[in-house]
């Protein structure tokens, strides 16, 4: 195995720029993708939060660079610096962002993409100055392990595929999702589920009773209540500082939203004085801004001020996940019309107004909506033992303490 | 309306004028300039308003070609009869103090003498009517020495004033009306209210916080009179003239304190322009903190029927703040007096001590208007919290408008117009006017500024008391109690979320999406599990 430096490997390495912000030309109904380091970090970027024109193009030194460009984050005295990506579409990017174009002759761009993945800590360490950025120049004599061309494939492969994989569950769990929203919209919201003829309520003349404190109309029978009246809530409150520790002593605690992944949260923190509990498969709940963001305990674990923990009075959590998301929608909305929510009270929690449907009506829709959060829960754990495998499989592969033989 | 415009450009015109002779005289930007400005252009508006209610009185002397020369022919008693027919809210300018006297004598050796008698003479004859009290008992009349302020060519610089002066007669200006004078008095001061590294800042009232108060205060079509109206921070009095001017000048007497001695001179120039001449012995100069002026004969503080006020926010009282926990402040701060903290003592909330002295000397049917900090409405503890508990259990409420930011250019501080009433004791109204208004930029700073249809909005849904979509919410005491005594209209508004029905067959459609993509992503996911397990079994490990 050689030695290479990355500008050996490459046909171009430069960064971009950001054209004048003061100029509209540059800017207005942009369609060029313009990424920032921000982005930087996941493994495929396919689009920018923010668009540059085709005049900023031809206007500015600004580069286009081609598909499958890898981009390193130069800037960035937190996590960014370091982190990389590689750019799916053709993409401009920011003067923070150094791009390297792999010529594919020499290498291939998703091994060196993994390479540079282990590589964080050293890339970071090569930056200078006050302000502790990267320059160009130091990546482009960076130098990289690079075994023959065939060997760098296979090894991609066996990363890739468990990416793949990963992104893959993502998709599945975005569509489940989406599924029992959609269901619990046309049957809480819109007050369409199967009737006694298994025909859609409202539409099928289903008789609606306006209902004073929710002021609107719901099905007849139905009643208003509190989320309390569906959910058992626990608010959290944090133990002690000194009770914190990061070496796996006590009990695993979770502070607030900061710890939360897209379904269930990351272990940081563990306690020897746990206070407020939450049980394996409760919602935990934001209660600090951002309001309203949910999450699941996948562990019995201790809660901090910063959630609440909450669990469906009568088992399963479908419905009452719906619910919360439904909730969720409205913190949304006051968090963005510019009306402080920092938080909310214990008592706001417990007495938000819901309808109480009718429970034959509630247990149908569990039969059909808790599978798919169980399979959504199988998913997102598979996603983690697939990162655990990805994350230790990686360095072997990269110094050659595993080899990928036939 | 173009002769309005005429007398307008007339007016700043002068004013620019007298300003550029300060300048050449090297005033410019000091401290004196404001007080010659503000004086010679009063004595010019006395001088010219005394003659015009004379040529009123005597049309002899109104067709008189030669104006000095005709009133020559007067004696001494003709005058003093015709003077006390004139109304006693006109200043008496006797004959050899008027300007046109000054301007032919503006040759003479030691002219500045000449012009500074004149005008000492001028307040001298006026000082019981014009004069403004300090809280000390003293007499600040209507002008002073002013040339010795310039060092050299006092008479060259007299003379050149004098100049400026009789090039255009005011005498059409004062059937004018209150947005003239308006106008005028904001162009004649605004060089000098500025906040210049002092840590009392005179900010002028922008018009539309002024315009909003005066209105939802005195919704038109009100029948007022014999009203009391008051301002214990008035400033130059914008907020003061606005509301004297909905309820009717000849309705109302105005009372204010302020320890801005600039700031007593500028109000007692806008009661002038105002036609409020009758309230300018109630213009007091003093701490309204530490020593309110205004009380009635058993020593009690004096009540008002209108109390405006658009406070300091921010003030280092320390000094002080340790003699206001006396017995007879008890019911005044019933909620406290902000404590001294150990750095940042120019940030003590003095606001906190104006609004209850608001609510202290507010009448039993009392209104009152006060721009405070917008944080002021949602404080969770604290003396803000205090206060607003004991405005709702005392039912003193008539609602809040919260302002968009950067309503005032000079301050970033969000505000909001909290509006007191002792006699409503129904629903509250609440309105976030903070996305209404256009920004501008003016000079360094950025500014929101509404448009007269925003206003009118603002204007009208506040007297109609009406809930409209994510702008207003009429809430009772009750509803406030039960929210934590929040005054924010946004916590009240009814989040609705926007949900579209859709059909039983698109409801088909669109579970039928989720199948079909559900069964192509599980197959991939099948093919890939494969491949993984394939890839795993190929590794070695060496």
């Amino acid at each position: 195995m050689n030695r290479v430096s990355l500008k050996d490997i490459s046909k171009i390495i430069n960064s971009g720029l950001t054209p004048l912000r003061s100029n509209d030309q540059f800017w207005l109904n942009g369609n060029i993708p313009w990424v920032k380091t921000e982005q930087l970090g996941k493994k495929y970027i396919y689009d920018s939060n923010e668009k540059i024109t085709k005049f900023a193009l031809e206007n500015t030194s600004i580069k286009l660079n081609p598909r499958n460009t890898l981009s390193v984050a130069m800037y960035g005295e937190g996590k960014t610096r370091g982190s990389v990506s590689i750019l799916k579409n053709e993409t401009t990017t920011n003067q923070a962002c150094c791009n390297i174009v792999i010529d594919e002759n020499k290498a291939y761009y998703e091994y060196v993409y993994y390479y540079l993945k282990t590589q964080y800590d050293n890339l970071r360490n090569l930056s200078s100055g006050v302000r502790k950025n990267l320059n160009s120049n130091d990546i482009k004599n960076f130098e990289i392990v690079l075994p023959k061309f065939s060997i760098q494939k296979q090894i991609a492969k066996v990363l890739s595929d468990l990416d793949a994989k990963i992104e893959l569950n993502n998709k599945i769990n975005a569509q489940l999702e989406a599924m029992a929203k959609t269901l619990y919209d046309y049957w809480f919201v819109q007050f369409e589920f199967p009737d006694v003829n298994g025909k859609p309520y409202k539409a099928s003349g289903g008789k609606m009773v306006f209902n004073k404190t929710l002021k609107r109309e719901i099905p007849e029978g139905w009643e208003d209540g509190v989320l309390s009246d569906i959910a058992d809530i626990t608010m959290g409150q944090s133990p002690s500082g000194s009770s914190y520790n990061e070496e796996g002593i006590g009990t695993v605690f979770y502070q607030g939203s900061t710890d939360f992944g897209s379904r269930f949260p990351t272990v940081r923190k563990y306690t020897t004085e746990p206070s407020r509990m939450a049980e394996k498969g409760d919602i935990l709940l934001s209660v600090r801004a951002p309001v309203g963001t949910l999450n699941q305990a996948m562990e019995s674990c201790c809660i901090g001020r910063g959630l609440a923990a909450l669990s469906e009075k009568e088992g399963s959590i479908s419905f009452l996940w719906s619910q919360m998301e439904y909730f969720k929608q409205i913190f949304d909305r006051r968090n963005s019309s510019g009306t402080t929510f920092g938080s909310i009270t214990k008592n706001d929690l417990f007495s938000l107004k819901l309808c109480i449907p009718n429970k034959e009506v509630v247990k149908a829709f569990k039969i059909i909506a808790d599978p798919i959060h169980d399979k959504i829960i199988v998913n997102s754990k598979q996603n983690q033992k697939l990162a655990e495998l990805r994350d230790w499989l990686l360095p072997m592969l990269m110094n050659g303490q595993v080899t990928v033989g036939k | 309306m173009t002769a309005t415009i005429q007398f307008e450009t007339k007016t700043k015109a002068l004013i620019d004028d007298l300003k550029s002779v300060c300048a050449n005289y090297g005033l410019g930007n000091d401290g004196n300039e404001f007080k010659i400005i503000t004086q010679v252009f009063l004595y010019k508006f006395l001088n010219d308003k005394y003659v015009y209610e004379l040529k009123q009185k005597e049309p002899a002397l109104a067709k008189a070609e030669d104006f000095d020369k005709a009133l020559d022919k007067y004696s001494e008693e003709d005058l003093e009869m015709l003077t006390m027919q004139i109304s006693a809210n006109t200043a008496y300018i006797a004959p050899k103090n008027f300007l046109s006297r000054l301007f032919q004598e503006q040759n003479e050796p030691n002219f500045s003498e000449i012009f500074d008698q004149t005008l000492l003479n001028v307040a001298k004859d006026n000082t019981d009517i014009f004069s403004v009290l300090t809280q000390g008992g003293e007499k600040v009349v209507l002008f002073e020495n002013l040339s010795k302020y310039v060092t050299d060519n006092k008479d060259a610089f007299c003379k050149a004033i004098v100049n400026k002066l009789v090039g255009f007669s005011f005498e059409h200006i004062f059937t004018q009306k209150f947005d003239f004078f308006a106008t005028i008095f904001e162009y004649l001061i605004k060089d000098y209210n500025t906040n210049s590294g002092g840590k009392y800042a005179e900010y002028f009232t922008p018009h539309a916080v002024s315009k909003i108060m005066a209105a939802c205060l005195v919704p038109s079509g009100t029948e007022v009179s014999n009203a009391t109206c008051y301002d214990p921070s008035a400033g130059s009095g914008t907020l003061l003239m606005n509301l004297a001017h909905a309820i009717g000048e000849d309705k109302c007497t105005i009372y204010s304190q302020d320890i801005s001695q600039k700031s007593s001179a500028l109000l007692r120039l806008n009661l002038i322009l105002n036609n409020l001449v009758h309230s300018i012995q109630n213009i007091i100069q003093g701490n309204t903190i530490l020593s309110p002026y205004h009380k009635q004969d058993d020593g009690q503080l004096e009540q008002f029927d209108f109390i405006v006020s658009n406070p300091p926010f921010k003030l280092d009282f320390s000094d002080y703040s340790a003699d206001l926990d006396s017995k007879a402040n008890k019911e005044r701060f019933f909620a406290g007096i902000p404590n001294i903290p150990k750095s940042k003592k120019d940030s003590m909330a003095i606001y906190l001590l104006f609004i209850q002295h608001i609510m202290h000397t507010l009448s039993a049917k009392g209104k009152a208007a006060i721009v405070v900090p917008t944080g002021f409405i949602t404080a969770q503890s604290g003396i803000d919290k205090k206060i607003r508990q004991k405005l709702v259990e005392s039912k003193m409420l008539a609602g809040v408008v919260s302002m968009p930011s950067n309503i005032f250019a000079t301050t970033g501080t969000n505000v909001s117009i909290l509006f007191l009433d002792k006699t409503n004791t129904e629903n509250v109204v609440l309105i976030d006017a903070s996305n209404l208004g256009e920004k501008v930029k003016e000079g360094k700073n950025q500014k929101t500024v509404l448009t007269e249809a925003e206003e009118q909005q603002i204007i009208d849904v506040f007297a109609s008391k009406e809930a409209k979509d994510d702008f207003s919410v009429v809430v009772s005491y009750e509803d406030i109690a039960a929210k934590n005594y929040s005054l924010s209209a946004g916590q009240y508004f009814e989040v609705k979320i926007e949900y579209v029905d859709i059909t039983p067959k698109e409801f088909t459609e669109k579970m039928q999406g989720f199948e079909t993509n559900l069964h192509d992503l599980f197959a991939e996911s099948k093919q890939l599990e494969k491949e993984i397990q394939d890839n795993l079994k190929g590794l070695r490990y060496e």
